[in-house]
């Protein structure tokens, strides 16, 4: 039987279902941590591996849903489903607008636009003390259940929903259309596209998955803080989604998974840290080139993207 | 009979050289217009003017529908296209990474705006198959439709590109060069589809470099030459009109 991306996100969901009775909260906690971080991954990807457009940019969106969530709840006394709807809405015009500016440019244009967008927000969030809390953060944002295991399941929820959406979307006319822009965007012109207007819808959908993620990472951390928008953030999530493999749909959300296990371990181990990430993604590129699931799925008949 | 697609005294420079320098053609309802010319007449760029690939300096491009004129000159793209016109490339222009089936499937899901409904899968649209089905039979690739397009003959992806600007049901098709780089038998089947699709009545305009395919489809020849035409007229008096010898092969 050939691979099918739903049934592989079923069975990731199922063990990760499972796996808070196995782990303990410390472990759970990570796991929570990882699949949000997978959630943007895969948010990222929308962009990256089906429309064909690099984002070097996308601890903005991360970082704008966390730091939204975290005002909502902490300075504005909003409950949290009202905090993560508002996040929604600051992400979403964060995206349109930085979307239309950034997409008049392709290839290493684009990535260097969203890259000085991305750092303007790390910027504003650094210097606007009195509603940011400039390079302290915010603290004391309220966990949602309270609980690390029951809120893990809400994470879990919001993320299976946030991806099955997605891949509805890339299973249909439209995520066809992206595929189309990504392989040849002259020749979609052609066939009738309006290619601009379908990549910032695109980049929009993506800003937003990678923003619910970030809106629910604010709450498992109990706080924000402006790591969550450097650029080095909006580095690791186009790591994730190399690691995991950008040609199949699961593979980023597994690629933020072992990045989160990967940070834990060689932060654990050496203080160079960042130095282990660098050399595993280039052994990593050089061996395995579609990915860790991406190498997988081909094993298995699947088809990549 | 009545025209399709008028072109009028377009000019396009490339700072001082004038790659297409004043011309104007007619191309009417079921006819097929040949164009002709040596390299750097100016063939391809009247082409990609017509297409709004290139916007001229100079001139207009209309089509002639039945609600009335139409302004194509300076228009996106993807805006002429989903007007009826279509073109395939002298370099099969294709999306190698999806297979034949995705390839005219995506075609049929931009020239009919599918693409605003998210929630179905792309494959299972109504009518979208069968069209893309009846598409590849047309051009003689039934057989290949779950192979991806990078995996085609340079002739199979020909046959592909001009399958997918029928998509859009055109009004008027524009072929670059269809039968370049082609083997004989190859040539012969899109020589075959050119004029199976004159039969359905479908106007043309084909640029051509094999003079012998051009005589035998076309209604009417254009010849180019440094940007201007040349020559026009029936097939055999273009043949014949020694001028054409000049701008071939000079003196």
């Amino acid at each position: 039987m050939k691979p099918s991306d739903y049934w592989a996100l079923v069975l990731v969901f199922a063990l990760l279902a499972v796996a808070p009775a196995l782990a303990g909260p410390f472990y759970t906690r990570l796991l929570a941590t990882g699949i949000l971080y997978g959630t943007a991954a895969v948010g990222f990807n929308v962009l990256f591996g089906y429309t064909g457009l690099l984002s070097f940019g996308h601890a903005m969106f991360w970082g704008a849903g966390a730091y939204t969530v975290a005002i909502g709840m902490v300075k504005m006394g909003l409950s949290f489903p009202a905090s993560l709807a508002l996040s929604l809405l600051v992400v979403g015009v964060i995206a349109l607008v930085t979307g239309f500016l950034s997409l008049r440019h392709t290839r290493i244009y684009f990535a260097m636009l969203t890259l000085a967008f991305g750092q303007l927000l790390y910027a504003i969030a650094l210097k606007w003390r009195s509603m940011t809390g400039a390079d302290e953060g915010i603290y004391g944002v309220p966990r949602p259940l309270g609980d690390v295991v029951l809120y893990y399941y809400l994470i879990l929820g919001v993320s299976l929903v946030v991806l099955l959406a997605l891949l509805k979307i890339l299973k249909s006319p439209l995520g066809l259309a992206f595929r189309s822009i990504r392989d040849n965007p002259f020749r979609a012109e052609v066939v009738g596209y309006p290619v601009n207007r379908l990549r910032l819808l695109s980049y929009t959908i993506s800003g937003l998955a990678t923003g619910v993620a970030g809106s629910l990472y604010a709450p498992l951390q109990t706080s924000v803080n402006p790591e969550s928008l450097y650029w080095t953030f909006s580095a690791a999530i186009v790591f994730m989604a190399i690691l995991g493999g950008s040609r199949v749909f699961i593979g980023p959300f597994i690629g933020g998974l072992l990045y989160v296990f990967i940070q834990d371990t060689a932060m654990g181990a050496t203080e160079y840290w960042l130095l282990a990430t660098g050399i595993t993604l280039g052994a990593l590129i050089l061996l395995l080139p579609e990915g860790i699931v991406g190498y997988i799925w081909r094993r298995l008949g699947g088809r990549l993207e | 009979m009545r025209p399709v697609l008028v072109v009028e005294d377009v000019r396009k420079y490339y700072g001082r050289v004038a790659a297409v320098d004043g011309v104007s053609l007619t191309i009417e309802e079921e006819s097929v217009v040949g164009l002709i010319g040596p390299n750097g007449a100016g063939k391809t760029t009247l082409l990609d003017i017509i297409s709004g690939v290139v916007r001229p300096d100079t001139g207009r491009v209309k089509l002639v529908t039945e609600e009335g004129e139409v302004d194509l000159t300076g228009r996106p793209i993807s805006y002429i296209t989903r007007m009826g016109v279509s073109r395939a490339f002298q370099i099969p222009n294709v999306f190698s990474g999806l297979t034949v089936l995705d390839n005219l499937r995506t075609a049929l899901v931009a020239s009919k705006r599918l693409y605003t409904r998210p929630t179905r899968s792309y494959e299972s649209l109504p009518g979208v198959d069968e069209e893309a089905h009846r598409l590849a039979s047309l051009v003689g690739l039934e057989d290949r439709v779950e192979v991806k397009a990078s995996g085609l003959s340079h002739g199979e992806r020909k046959l592909l590109d001009i399958a997918m600007a029928l998509t859009t049901k055109p009004r008027v098709l524009l072929l670059d060069e269809p039968t370049a780089g082609l083997s004989a038998v190859e040539k012969g089947r899109i020589v075959e589809l050119i004029e199976g699709l004159k039969r359905r009545g479908i106007p043309m305009l084909v640029v051509e470099h094999d003079l012998d395919v051009v005589f035998s489809v076309s209604d009417r020849v254009v010849a180019m030459h440094e940007g201007k035409v040349l020559v026009e007229g029936r097939p055999e008096e273009v043949r014949s009109d020694p001028r054409l010898r000049v701008a071939y092969f000079g003196e």
